[in-house]
């Protein structure tokens, strides 16, 4: 018998978000193996890899979410004991999403930060809509 | 790394178990049917031919010789078997529609998928659970499967029908996350899931009653369901 239940509890703004995209559980032989081509590592890979997979299937997210999400990354990136490498996803167990097998996310923090860039530009029409104006990064950040 | 020794790869190409199961109590009913019948000396003329003048003659014909006490066995063993077809005629409809999709959830999660080894190695090295096929980049997986035909379809059925209730389409927490999850009263599944300590025994979940349906980001449809904690 089916229960009421009200899908996987409350949800919290992460870095992690923008990695769903990129789940190839139970489609590691066909999406697996295609995003297995690129290398997350460099920032010209990475942000063809937001183009197609990422910002093409977002399209119906509000303002707001991508403010949050956005806000939820640069505090992170902003703090120096963040530990990105928790972020990763390992995926053994239920709830984690699977990153392709062949992704050896090297520097997690620089990963994050090379997404902030892709991120904010692809969003910047957003931001400017609603007066947000995200924080500045300098290069000792 | 291989299949472990003393183990029997088992295909179980659409071998659905509620079918078997219940083609066994039917001809187990025939037999007593038969029995009864020639102990009765009714119809020991062999070439009549009975007529019906309705279905339900029929049917009451068919099964007149049922034990009360193998009844609901046998019900639920038809009624799983139909969920089976549903399952696997929804799986082949969406893939006719949507070239690409390769919707499978019969093929990795459905319960006629023997537990070990063909289950548990995909939480090992990540074999196919149906064929036993390591891709070139195949690494230990979470695998599950759900308990019987029903409960994956009941899963499916709701998990599809969410926006006919007036519910938005999906109900993860996080908005870009294109799944529904959901959750039975009992039991419904069961599973692996990798241990990173000892690579070759996976952590068995006997128990899984909640469940989660992936959709495809691009058509929105869904590709894969499984069995989760």
């Amino acid at each position: 018998m089916i229960k009421k239940y009200n899908g996987a509890g409350n949800f919290i703004f992460s870095p992690a978000n923008f990695l769903v995209a990129f789940d190839v559980y139970d489609r590691e032989e066909t999406l697996g193996e295609e995003l297995n081509r690129y290398n997350p590592n460099k920032l010209e890979d990475l942000k063809e890899l937001f183009d197609q997979y990422y910002f093409s299937t977002s399209s119906d997210l509000s303002t707001e979410f991508k403010i949050q999400e956005f806000q939820a990354l640069t505090i992170a990136l902003k703090d120096s004991e963040y530990d990105f490498s928790s972020l990763i996803p390992s995926g053994s167990n239920w709830g984690s999403i699977d990153l392709p097998s062949k992704w050896k996310i090297e520097s997690p923090r620089q990963f994050f930060r090379n997404i902030y860039d892709i991120v904010r530009v692809h969003w910047e029409k957003d931001f400017l809509i609603s007066g947000y104006i995200p924080l500045e990064f300098t290069e000792s950040d | 790394m291989g299949w472990g020794v003393g183990k029997t790869l088992d295909v179980g190409v659409q071998s659905v178990n509620a079918m078997r199961r219940a083609s066994m109590l039917a001809a187990e009913e025939a037999k007593a049917v038969n029995a009864a019948r020639i102990a009765n000396n009714v119809e020991t003329d062999f070439s009549f031919v009975p007529q019906f003048d309705n279905r339900l003659q029929q049917l009451q014909y068919k099964w007149q010789g049922i034990k009360p006490e193998n009844r609901p066995a046998l019900i639920n063993s038809l009624a799983d078997a139909s969920a089976g077809s549903w399952v696997q005629n929804y799986q082949d409809a969406l893939n006719a529609k949507y070239p690409g999709l390769n919707a499978h959830f019969v093929d990795k999660h459905a319960p006629d998928i023997p537990l070990r080894p063909n289950l548990e190695q995909r939480a090992i090295n990540g074999a196919h659970p149906r064929t036993g096929a390591v891709g070139p980049h195949s690494h230990a997986e979470k695998s599950s499967q759900f308990l019987d035909w029903m409960s994956m379809r009941d899963a499916l059925d709701v998990a599809t029908t969410r926006e006919m209730r007036g519910l938005p389409k999906y109900n993860a927490a996080n908005p870009n996350q294109k799944t529904v999850f959901g959750k039975f009263s009992d039991a419904s599944g069961r599973g692996f899931v990798p241990d990173p300590s000892a690579s070759n025994n996976p952590i068995f979940f006997p128990k899984l009653n909640k469940w989660q349906i992936n959709f495809d980001r691009q058509f929105d449809v869904p590709f894969t369901g499984y069995p989760i904690d």
